[in-house]
This record gives structure tokens, sequence and C-alpha cells, in this order.
């Protein structure tokens, strides 16, 4: 159910937004598009297949909790 | 995509067509000899019944001889006889072959609005508007005589603006006639009316008028700018137009006003709006159109200023409401039903507990079925109709309601949100749209979905944009200049200052220092 | 691209509306308890250095927005290395926002719906305001702002007959400590966030005194978030608020007036919406500046839709559960201060170096 949701998502963006500018965008801005799109789409979709994805939460909480000793 | 590459070529075909068709009247120049003259305008309005060709002879001298052409039945025949046919039949005044058009226009025919032309085109759209055209053995030229006797409607006071105080008169199909309404109610030839064509194929007579003094001049240009893009081949109505220069292509909501009384549009006018005419409908633009014009109607200036305050802010409410009632309600029933009183609670649950529907369904139905008998209403010959039509639908509606249908409180929701959106004609379109928007959200998200959805409202009419000028301006100054005609009117002795695209400021010198 | 300005008066309600963002819901709690209040008062005084300092920055490269500044200070290698670190800030805080915003609709009004939809539905009317750019952001929030003012004063006079007005004694019960301890806190949430504001300087009039601006928010917002505070205390007493996760919700739950206006904590929803709105579109529009400053795009907004949904996978991924989230904000305290504290610092020590080597040469 989220899954579709997602792709649906995601071709609505492509149509929408992508595919009617391909006369006023530059070749870089495409592919910077394309590449931020693929990153967030491969991560959505994992979410939504309930596969975890390691978050930057972990990282910061260790790294901030040998620092300091944050209290309560 | 495709069908947009699709679409153009056949636009591309049809634009050729008709430019082919205009250059060859275009290049076709006149003949000198009477004879080849009428045998091309025979050619080219052959098939067209209404022409009628008559030749004269001078009486004195019968070398002279003319060859008039009209339509019949546009043409005012009492000038065609008498001020054409009668003094070239019986005019002594020599006409020698070096120029003959120029004496003829000048010393023998006895009307006051004369052309030459020599264009066939031009001919040709002059024959067909009501002129007659007089060709001239021996001359490359002809006259275009204004001979327009064409019947319109006579003035009356307009349908669909009507006044309780104030004058009647109202716009009719005759360009030149709504152009004599207004010229004659600004004495100052600060008034400019420039005409144009719009149209390849009706080549259709529009007038843009502006008050030369107060209206700016970078937007005049850009209008100018946008209606030189308008290609279509007809424009029958000043909508085509405000389709055609429209700042978002997509938005509901109105950006320019349109009105059918003449001193509508020289309120607007005055504030440095510029107004089009368009020959054969009655309706008149003005540009640029402010967000608030959708809520002030000219009543407001006649009537007493406390009343129209009251009005003003009433419709105000009315827009809000109509927008957000049906929303609000399914958001409550549906989703957040502790908001409610208990009592009122209470109630809304007993009459729910026997109707099939979810609520949202329930809404979504009422709704587009008082629409549709508003809509039939609106069709009705007589003026009652819009009335009939909603006591009909609270009448079916209780009915429904009687039949386990629906439930009561849905049909009041449905009556209060017709009701609230005949306040606003002018903004029955977006109305519709943004009603639907927020009840779908309301479904789907419950009270966040319709926050969201006012939010997003919200966005879209403070992007609203007409002719490059921003519709909604909230500066955030709470002057009371800013307030002074929006949602309230101030009396006259206050409004001192025009409005910010403006050029010239002022329109009263110190008014509030003459009364106290 | 025609540049676009605002004026002050419309910055004003951006920065407060910003601020409000989602402490206005999520309550200004802290381990204080009764003197949280206390807490909130000391980090607004905590704050006004650094906003001067942010102020002074902007005032010394007039026009020109955080990214144009640090390139401009740094070079190009170094610089980008900071307008990276900039950028992870703004696209985290964009994605921690989001998250907190769509943990209270699905706990407060739709337990079953996942969060995604949520989120989506958030995020398209966000980027539907920030391609309208920062004039209609201005505009809008000049109209909001008054709403959710509005219902701030509502909730306040109609919970008036439940208060008890000695829940906020006994006086600093704390120790000086964790007075502290919770203002630093809130210092760091929600009043530093407001260096995401020098990414947005490029909007601002030369003539407009950035320092006067930010100083008249944070009184504005410090007297509001007040008031939201106290009105909490009063309600319901320091271990509840302590113990809630949504403080505001919970208090406005409390209100009956008169039988007929109970239970109206939907409504206060929407005042999490609107600031809500401002706040992610702020941060997503800091973002996608950095990120379009990065690879050389000069008009960012086209970079606007693949931001924002970078900003909903790392909204998705970032925590666990509701208490994860609530848990890690004894962690940002900490893990913000290189980006709130050290990088303008730092931006600012070199902009006076160089002004001052100017004026010498």
């Amino acid at each position: 159910m989220l899954t579709t949701i997602v792709i649906l998502l995601y071709i609505c963006v492509v149509l929408f937004d992508f595919l009617p500018s391909k006369e006023t965008r530059s070749t870089k801005e495409r592919v910077i598009y394309c590449i931020l799109l693929t990153v967030s789409f491969c991560v959505l979709i994992l979410y939504s297949l309930d596969i975890k994805v390691p978050g930057p939460t972990e990282p910061i909480r260790n790294v901030i909790e040998t620092l300091f000793k944050p209290s309560k | 995509m495709l069908r947009r590459l699709f679409l153009r070529d056949k636009q591309k075909i049809v634009n050729d067509k008709v430019e082919d068709l205009n250059e060859e009247l275009e290049n076709r120049d006149l003949f000198s000899s009477l004879d080849k003259n009428i045998e091309t305008i025979s050619k080219l309005f052959q098939d067209v019944d209404i022409l009628r060709l008559k030749y004269i002879t001078n009486n004195h001298d019968n070398r002279l001889n003319y060859c008039i052409v009209y339509c019949d039945g546009v043409v005012d025949n009492a000038i065609v006889n008498d001020s054409i046919i009668k003094p070239l039949m019986l005019s002594s005044v020599p006409v020698t072959s070096k120029n003959p058009v120029d004496i003829i226009m000048n010393q023998i025919v006895q009307i006051n609005d004369t052309e030459k032309a020599d264009k066939l085109s031009d001919i040709a759209e002059s024959i067909a508007y009501g002129d007659t055209v007089l060709f001239v053995d021996g001359a490359p030229e002809a006259i275009v005589f204004n001979t327009k006797g064409f019947k319109t409607r006579a003035i009356s006071e307009p349908d669909s603006e009507k006044n309780l105080n104030g004058p009647r008169e109202g716009f009719t199909e005759s360009l030149m006639m709504n152009l004599s309404l207004i010229r004659r109610k600004v004495l100052t030839p600060e008034l400019k009316m420039k005409f144009r064509t719009l149209g390849r194929r009706t080549m259709t007579r529009a007038c843009i008028c502006y008050m030369d003094g107060i209206v700016d001049k970078e937007v005049l240009a850009e209008l100018n700018r946008r209606l030189d893009k308008i290609d279509i081949d007809a424009v029958l109505d000043t909508n085509y137009i405000t389709e055609l220069i429209r700042d978002s292509r997509l938005s509901p909501f109105r950006t320019t006003g349109y009105t059918e009384r003449p001193d509508v549009v020289i309120g607007k006018l005055l504030e440095g709006r510029i107004a089009i005419f368009l020959d054969g409908t009655p309706f008149v633009l003005t540009v640029p159109y402010l967000f608030v014009e959708n809520f002030q109607s000219s009543d407001d200036y006649y009537l007493n200023f406390f009343y129209s305050s009251f009005s003003r802010l009433l419709r105000i409410l009315g827009f809000f409401l109509t927008i957000t009632i049906p929303g609000f309600y399914i958001a409550v029933v549906a989703f957040h039903q502790e908001m409610m009183p208990l009592q009122l609670f209470i109630s809304i649950a007993a009459s729910r507990s026997s109707v099939p529907l979810p609520a949202s369904l329930e809404a979504f139905i009422m709704i587009i079925v008082f629409d549709i008998l508003r809509e039939t209403g609106i069709r009705m010959p007589t003026n009652v109709g819009q009335a009939l039509s909603i006591v009909g639908a609270i009448v079916i509606g209780q009915a429904a309601v009687e039949a386990k249908l629906v439930a009561a409180p849905m049909i009041i929701v449905a009556a209060l949100t017709g009701i609230t959106s005949l306040l606003i004609p002018k903004m029955n379109a977006p109305v519709i749209y943004i009603r639907m928007m927020l009840l779908i959200l309301s479904s789907f998200f419950g009270f966040f979905g319709f926050v969201l959805g006012v939010a997003a409202t919200l966005i879209h009419i403070i992007n609203l944009r007409s002719l490059g000028i921003p519709q909604a301006a909230f500066s955030g100054k709470l002057q009371l200049q800013e307030i002074k005609d929006t949602a309230i009117r101030a009396p006259w002795w206050r409004m001192i200052l025009r409005p910010s695209f403006a050029k010239d400021k002022v329109r009263m010198n110190g008014g509030e220092n003459d009364h106290d | 691209m025609q540049k676009e300005m605002i004026s002050a008066r419309q910055m004003f309600c951006i920065i407060i509306m910003f601020i409000f963002g989602s402490s206005v819901i999520m309550g200004v709690s802290s381990g204080a308890a009764q003197d949280s209040w206390m807490s909130l008062l000391l980090a607004a005084v905590f704050t006004v250095p650094m906003l001067l300092i942010y102020a002074r920055i902007i005032k010394l490269f007039p026009e020109k927005n955080l990214f144009e500044i640090i390139e401009m200070l740094f070079g190009k290698i170094a610089g980008n290395i900071i307008i990276i670190l900039m950028v992870w800030y703004s696209l985290h805080l964009c994605a921690l926002v989001l998250r907190n915003f769509s943990e209270y609709i699905q706990i407060v009004s739709m337990p079953e719906t996942p969060q995604l939809p949520i989120m989506i539905a958030m995020i398209l009317v966000v980027v539907y305001m920030a391609k309208s750019g920062i004039e209609t952001m201005g505009k809008w929030s000049i109209a909001m702002l008054s709403a959710v003012f509005l219902v701030v004063i509502i909730t306040i006079l109609f919970s008036l007959n439940k208060m008890d007005f000695t829940n906020i004694l006994p006086f600093m019960e704390n120790d000086f400590k964790s007075i502290a301890a919770g203002a630093f806190r809130l210092y760091a949430f929600p009043f530093a966030e407001t260096v995401l504001f020098l990414c947005l300087a490029d909007a601002m009039k030369k003539k407009d005194s950035p320092r006067k601006l930010y100083l008249y928010a944070l009184l504005f917002s410090t007297v509001v978030l007040l008031l939201v505070i106290l009105r909490n205390l009063f309600m319901m007493g320091p271990g509840m608020v302590g113990a809630s996760y949504f403080a505001s919700y919970v208090a406005v739950k409390l209100i009956d007036v008169a039988d007929f206006f109970a239970r109206i904590e939907g409504f206060i929803s929407m005042n999490f919406i609107l600031a809500g709105i401002i706040k992610i579109t702020v941060c997503l529009m800091a973002a996608a500046k950095g990120t379009a400053r990065l690879f050389g795009i000069n008009n960012y907004r086209k970079l606007l839709l693949p931001v924002s949904l970078l900003a909903v996978a790392l909204s998705a991924i970032v925590y666990k559960n509701v208490m994860e989230m609530i848990d890690f904000l004894r962690f940002y305290t900490y893990y913000a201060v290189p980006f709130q504290v050290i990088i303008p610092l730092t931006v600012w020590i070199a902009a006076e170096i160089r002004m001052h080597k100017r004026k010498l040469a």
C-alpha cells in the first residue's frame, strides 16, 4: 500500500516537474535532479517495504554520549 | 506532449489557410477600370447574397460612371439614398479624371465620415461592417462611406448587475454606443480611446480606454504587448480576451474585472485601470484586477457607507463560509467528534445513525445535487428561477431526510453553503473548486487536511497576479488607507488617495478639512 | 531571475512563526519542572549575543546569503565543506520537524493512518510555498501570524477558569544547574535555529536593520512562548508538563467553558500546522539554496522538489518511534552547537578580520 503511494508520487513528480521543463534546464541541473530523486526514491522504497535503513540518529547519539554526558 | 505536437500542426494548417486568404486580399490592388473592380468584388463576395451593387451615372455628365457596393440590411438605406445616390446623380460639379476621388469625397457626396481605401482587405471588411464603398471608373482608389444602420438592442438596465440606487444604464452590443455612454461621463480629453482589431477571421473591433494622467504607462504597455500576442481566429466575447491575457493559466480566480455598467467602468478608469470594450458584447473588461474587487459592487458607492461597509464584510464572510463549511463539518463529524458540544453531538449522531452513506460521501453528493439544482435555476427564463431552485433543493433535501437517505444536518450544511455562495456572484467559479478540494482533503485527513487546504488556498490567492501586479497585497500595514475601500467602504470625504498602482495618487485635495 | 525582496515587517513575521514552529505545541518543557519558565527567560537571554552576531554578519554583507558569504571568506574548497555542513544541518532539521509534525498528527488525530501520506501532504504544501518565493511566504506569514496569535490568546482566555496559579510554586526549588541545563536546551531548540535565516538573508533590504528585526522578533516570541508555558504549567502542573510529549495539546484538552467549548484540542493543531509550514519551508529553502550553490546552479527553485523528497526520506528513517524522537532532544542540544554557534562564530570572526584588513588597506 505504502509502496504504491511512493511509486505514484514519484511518477507524478517526474511527469509534472521534470519533463515539462526539459527546455529550460541545463544538463547539469537535470543530472543533479535525477541523482537526488533516485537517492530519496531508494530510501523511501526500502522504508515502505519495512526494511531497516540506517539513520543518522545512532551515530550522533554515540558521538554525543562519548563526548559529553548529557543529563536527562 | 505528443498531443501538443499534433494540435500544433493542425493549428498551423488553419493559420496558413487564413494567412493565405488575407494575403490574397492584401496583395490585390484595385484596377482603374470600374468593371474589373466590380468583377473582383463580385467574385470575392460570391454566394453572399445580401451584397448589392448599384450602378449610377451622373445626370449632367454621362461619362461619370460609379458603382456603389453595400450589404443590404446593415446599411441605413436613407443615408445611402439621400446622401450618396442623390448627390452623385444630380451633382453638376465637374469631376476631372486627374483626381476624381478627392472631388467626389470633398464636394459631391454629403456624408460626414469618409475615407479613401485602396486595399482589398480593408474594403471587404468595411462592406461587411455596414459601410458603403464607391468605385469610380478611372480611379484606382475607392471611397468608403460610413452608412452603418444596423439595429441594436436599446439601452436598458443590465440583468446581471442590478442596482438599488444609482444609474440604470447598461452597455449594449454596439461598440460605438458603448463608447458614447462613457464618453458622455468624462468631459475632459484625458479619456483616451484606442481602437484595435482582434481575431484573424472575425476582425472584431476592440477599444482600449484609459485616463491619460492616472494610468500607469507600464501596465498599459504590458496590456498592449499581451493583446498583440493574441493569435486566435475569432474573438466573440471579452471572456476570450480574459483567458488569453491571463497571468496564471490554471487558476480558477478571475484576473480581469467585467461589468455591464458605464458608471462602474468610469469609476474603475478613474482609479487607474484600463477598460477593454469589444464589439458585439455588452461586457467590458477592466484590468488590472485586485482580489478585493471580487467583494465590491457598484451599489456600495451609491448607498450609505455604514450599510455598504456592513454588506462588504458580509460578503467576505460569505466567501469564507461557503468555502469552509462543508470541509469543516466533515472534519468535525468524521474525525473530531469530541469538538462538538455534547448536545449537538448527540443530535447529530442520532440523525446520522439511520443513514447508509459515510459522512464525506454524503456531503459530496448533497453539494453536487445542490449545484445541479442551482445551475438549472440559472437557465430558467424568469428571474424567480434562482430562488425557486434553492427552495426546490431544500424541499428535495427534506424529502431525502424523511426517506432516511441523507442526514438532516447535511441538508442544513448544503443549504448554508449554497446560500452564502450567492453573496458573491463574481466568485462562483473558484468557490466550487476550492470547496471541493477542501471537502476532499477533509475526508482524507480530517482537520489537518482542512487546515492544509486553507493554507494552500491562501498561498494561491497571494500568488495571483493580474497583468503583473499582485492581486492581494498583504503589506501588513494596518493603516486606515489600506482598508478604506476593501473591508469596509469609507465615506467619500475620506477617500483621498487612489489605489497604489495608479500613477496620480491624489484623488482629492485635503477633503477632510472641508467637513467636520 | 529577479531578486526577491521582502519588507522588514514580513521578515519579522516569518521569524516569529519560525520560532513558534514546533515549540507552540511541543511545549517548552525541560528538566526544571515548575521553573521551566525561568529556563525560557534565561534561554532568551542566552540567545541575545548569538543574535547580535547573526545580525552583524548580515550587516557586514548586505543582501547576501550565508552561502555566498562563506564562499567569499573561505574560498572554494574550505567554503564548500562548510556549506555542506550547513546544508546537512538544514536538511536534518527539516526532516526532524517534519517527523515531529507527522508523529503529532498521527498520535493526536489519526492513529491508523501511516505517517508517510501525512508527511507527503505536508511537504507538498511546503514545496508550493517555497516555489512561490519568499515574498509569498512573507505575506502569508503576516496573514497567518494573526491567526496563530489569536488562537493562543483564545486558549489562554478559555483556560483561565481551570488554572491553578500555585502550580509554579515552590519557586526555585530546583538548583540553578538544572535551570541552566533547561535553558541551554531551550536555546538550541528553538531560538538558535534562527541561524538558518542567515541563509535567507539575501531577501532583506539593505536599509532594514537586522539587529532590530532579530531582537524584536525574539522579544515577541519569548513573550508568547512564556504565556504558553505558563498556561501549561498553571493548567497541568509541572509533573504532567514534564511527562507529556505534547504539553500544549494536553493542556488544551482540559479546557471546558460553559460545557460548550470543550475538547477543542483539535483546533490547536491548526497552530502547529501553520507554524510548522513556515519552519519546514525555511529549512527547505536553506537546504535548497545551499545545494544549488554547491553544484553551481543559480536558480534554487528547480531543486526544491528533489531536496524536499530527500527530506521526507530522511524523516522516515531518522527515528524508530516517538519516544526516540523525544529522547533525541537532549542529544540535539549538543549536536546543534557546531552549526548554531561554531560556524557562525567562525564566519563572524573571519568577516571582522577581513573588514579590519580592508580598513587598514
